[in-house]
């Protein structure tokens, strides 16, 4: 399925809606244009999600150069501008597929909601998208917040990333403007992050700059033998043992992406780099900790 | 005068330049029913030379061989295939009778072509001349265009100018008569000219290789109140008005067909005229734009849909299974506007509400909106 140039305006449910199961050996879609649609989420009929563009795709999916505003009149939509099924498996009547899926060149405003949900169980890179306004107003004048998470992931595995391009999210904690997102690099906006507050993510063993979960709630620091792997950005990492320290200090490993020791029985870390992607284990209690995101 | 295949123009090779050159006079020659093209007589000469051409070269080959030249059954009849430029003025008459590849086709072609005299076949083939006509595509055209002094809709052969169908009210029979005279195996297009048709049931196409083909793309939709604008509907283009209930244009309902494309046309569910006052932003018909639930190598460009539950809606009803697929499908430059969905590519399952599903609107379920 090629689409070239698709235009819409005040579609109540939604401009382009894409199941994996029409075409679903892939797809290339280049060029669309969006505005106020899936204004009128309240009548979509029952099962179908309003949202401007639902992307869903059972192999491989390509979408380049699209722009979503869904600003109508002067009320932000109240549905994501983008809608992502990735590899869903589904219960019976649902769809059963896996693919990867490419957003490139992207520019999406004017939402209550989120800007980029998604779901299942596959790959969904976005390189060179803009989500959200740096002030109040967007392209055409009107209002172009983003006003809830900038991309919302609901697995249950789906690995996002988001490379350069721009974000801005209303919610003030930095840390929910990306849910369940494995990289965050180059993101004007949102790289560098700066210090994370709670970054030790334990149930999923994660440290990131973005929540696992939109409920999870993180800490501030790790709890001992969990191995946190870092997720998002690489992170600049210092560890202190608690006082009076135990023998051998924090007692910090740092593995690498497959397992190879980096680092062993470190009585503390000094404003360590370490990558996206590596391990890190603290083996002893009531260590502190401070973290910054790159 | 020369003898050769398909009759009424049904097999000749009509491209779709050659009928935009025309003019289309649509004229009553005392109760025949009959409508005359009006060409230029430059273009006439090199069309017609072609024709003598090709006419040429089938009749010699079909003539001079008991074996088909390409393997077809004897006496198979060409689809006439020519290289022509410009149009003809010329009359056609006789029995159509395509060529089957499963070696049906009668071998009773009668068709007549009449050249002028200065029509001079200035080409000589060393090739074997029918096997590349056979391969060739069968473009056959049929136009369809609405009689603003008699407000018909009326269907003619783009080639003979025959008149196929004519109603003052039921355009939808007439587009799909103008459809139904196309080859069955070849397909061919059907021109649609500037004007707004009223559209009492879908047309049809459950055939392979049709084009629906309008004029000028149906204006610009985004801006139908607009004072610089005089509504959708009542610009210069094609325009098909598909009241609640009805999807304008139904593709592969019954049957698995290729080779379809649907080109600028403007389809709108609003049967008032937006010059009276443009609705309220969620009012729209019932149905489709486009509704294609069995179809591949499907082509849309320069459509534009307004005010339909789908804009274009693609994908069968029932569990999902492989033959239901559609992977060879380019949409290019569509627009669509104060639709429920715009683009709705998607099987859907039985547990759906009928709305969803959409069996129950405009294919003929009395059941609609329930």
């Amino acid at each position: 399925m090629r689409i070239r140039g698709l235009f819409g305006y005040l579609n109540q449910w939604g401009l382009l809606h894409k199941s994996g199961t029409i075409g679903q050996y892939d797809w290339v879609i280049d060029g669309v244009t969006s505005q106020a649609d899936a204004w009128n989420a309240a009548s979509v009929p029952s099962g179908f999600q309003a949202t401007p563009l639902y992307l869903a795709t059972a192999q491989e999916l390509v979408v380049s150069n699209v722009v979503v505003e869904a600003l109508k009149g002067s009320t932000l939509a109240a549905v994501p501008l983008l809608q992502v099924v990735v590899s869903r498996a589904g219960t019976p009547g649902d769809e059963w597929y896996r693919g990867h899926v490419l957003l490139r060149h992207v520019s999406a405003f004017s939402t209550a909601a989120d800007a980029v949900r998604v779901v299942g169980t596959g790959v969904l890179d976005m390189t060179d998208c803009q989500f959200g306004s740096t002030g109040s107003q967007a392209f055409t004048g009107g209002d172009g917040r983003i006003m809830n998470h900038i991309v919302r992931s609901y697995g249950p595995d789906v690995a996002v990333s988001m490379t350069r391009g721009f974000a801005r999210s209303e919610l003030v904690d930095h840390q929910l403007w990306f849910i369940g997102v494995e990289s965050l690099r180059h993101v004007r906006g949102v790289n560098p992050v700066g210090a994370i507050a709670t970054p030790f993510y334990s149930a999923a063993q994660r440290l990131s700059p973005a929540k696992v979960t939109a409920t999870e709630p993180g800490a501030s620091a790790p709890i001992a033998l969990t191995p946190y792997t870092v997720y998002g950005t690489d992170m600049i990492v210092s560890i202190s043992p608690p006082n009076p320290s135990p023998t051998g200090g924090a007692n910090v490993t740092v593995l690498g992406p497959h397992g190879h020791t980096v680092l062993v029985a470190a009585a503390r870390l000094e404003a360590m780099t370490v990558r996206a992607g590596f391990t890190l284990v603290v083996g002893a209690e009531n260590c502190t900790a401070v973290v910054f995101g790159l | 005068m020369l003898h050769t295949g398909p009759a009424k123009g049904l097999g000749r090779e009509e491209s779709g330049d050659q009928d935009e050159r025309r003019s289309i006079v649509a004229t009553s020659r005392s109760g025949l029913n009959r409508t005359c093209f009006l060409v230029s007589m430059f273009a006439s000469t090199i069309a017609v030379a072609g024709v003598v051409v090709l006419a040429v070269i089938v009749a010699s080959h079909v003539a001079s061989s008991e074996e088909h030249p390409c393997g077809a059954p004897p006496g198979a009849a060409l689809l006439g295939t020519t290289n022509t430029t410009g149009a003809a003025d010329h009359n056609v008459s006789g029995t159509p009778t395509p060529y089957h590849p499963n070696g049906t086709a009668s071998s009773n072609a009668t068709a007549t072509v009449t050249a002028p005299s200065n029509a001079t076949a200035n080409a000589t083939s060393t090739l074997a001349p029918a096997c590349v006509l056979r391969g060739a595509p069968a473009v056959v055209s049929v136009v369809v265009f609405l009689d603003q002094a008699s407000g018909n809709v009326t269907a003619v052969d783009g080639t003979s100018g025959d008149v196929l169908a004519s109603s003052p009210t039921n355009a939808s029979a007439v587009i799909n008569a103008g459809i139904s005279a196309l080859p069955r195996d070849s397909g061919g297009t059907v021109i649609l000219r500037s004007g707004v048709y009223n559209l009492s049931h879908s047309i049809q196409i459950e055939r392979h290789s049709v084009e629906i083909r309008g004029e000028n793309g149906g204006g610009d939709s985004f801006f139908t109140a607009d004072a610089g604008y005089p509504g959708f509907r009542n610009k210069m283009g094609t325009v098909l008005v598909a009241p609640s209930g009805v999807d304008a244009i139904q593709i592969g309902m019954r049957s698995f067909v290729f080779g379809i494309a649907v080109t600028n046309v403007g389809i709108t569910g609003l049967e008032s005229d937006e010059r009276a006052g443009l609705p309220a932003d969620d009012v729209w018909s019932a149905g489709s734009g486009i509704r294609a639930q069995r179809v591949d190598t499907f082509r849309i460009e320069g459509v534009q849909v307004v005010r339909k539950e789908f804009g274009v809606r693609l994908g069968p009803v029932g569990p999902f299974a492989y033959d239901n697929v559609m992977d060879v499908v380019t949409v290019r430059t569509l627009m669509v506007s104060y639709c429920g969905f715009g683009l709705f590519a998607s099987y859907v399952s039985a547990a759906m509400p009928p709305r969803a599903r959409g069996m129950s609107c405009g294919v003929g379920c009395a059941s609609c909106d329930a």
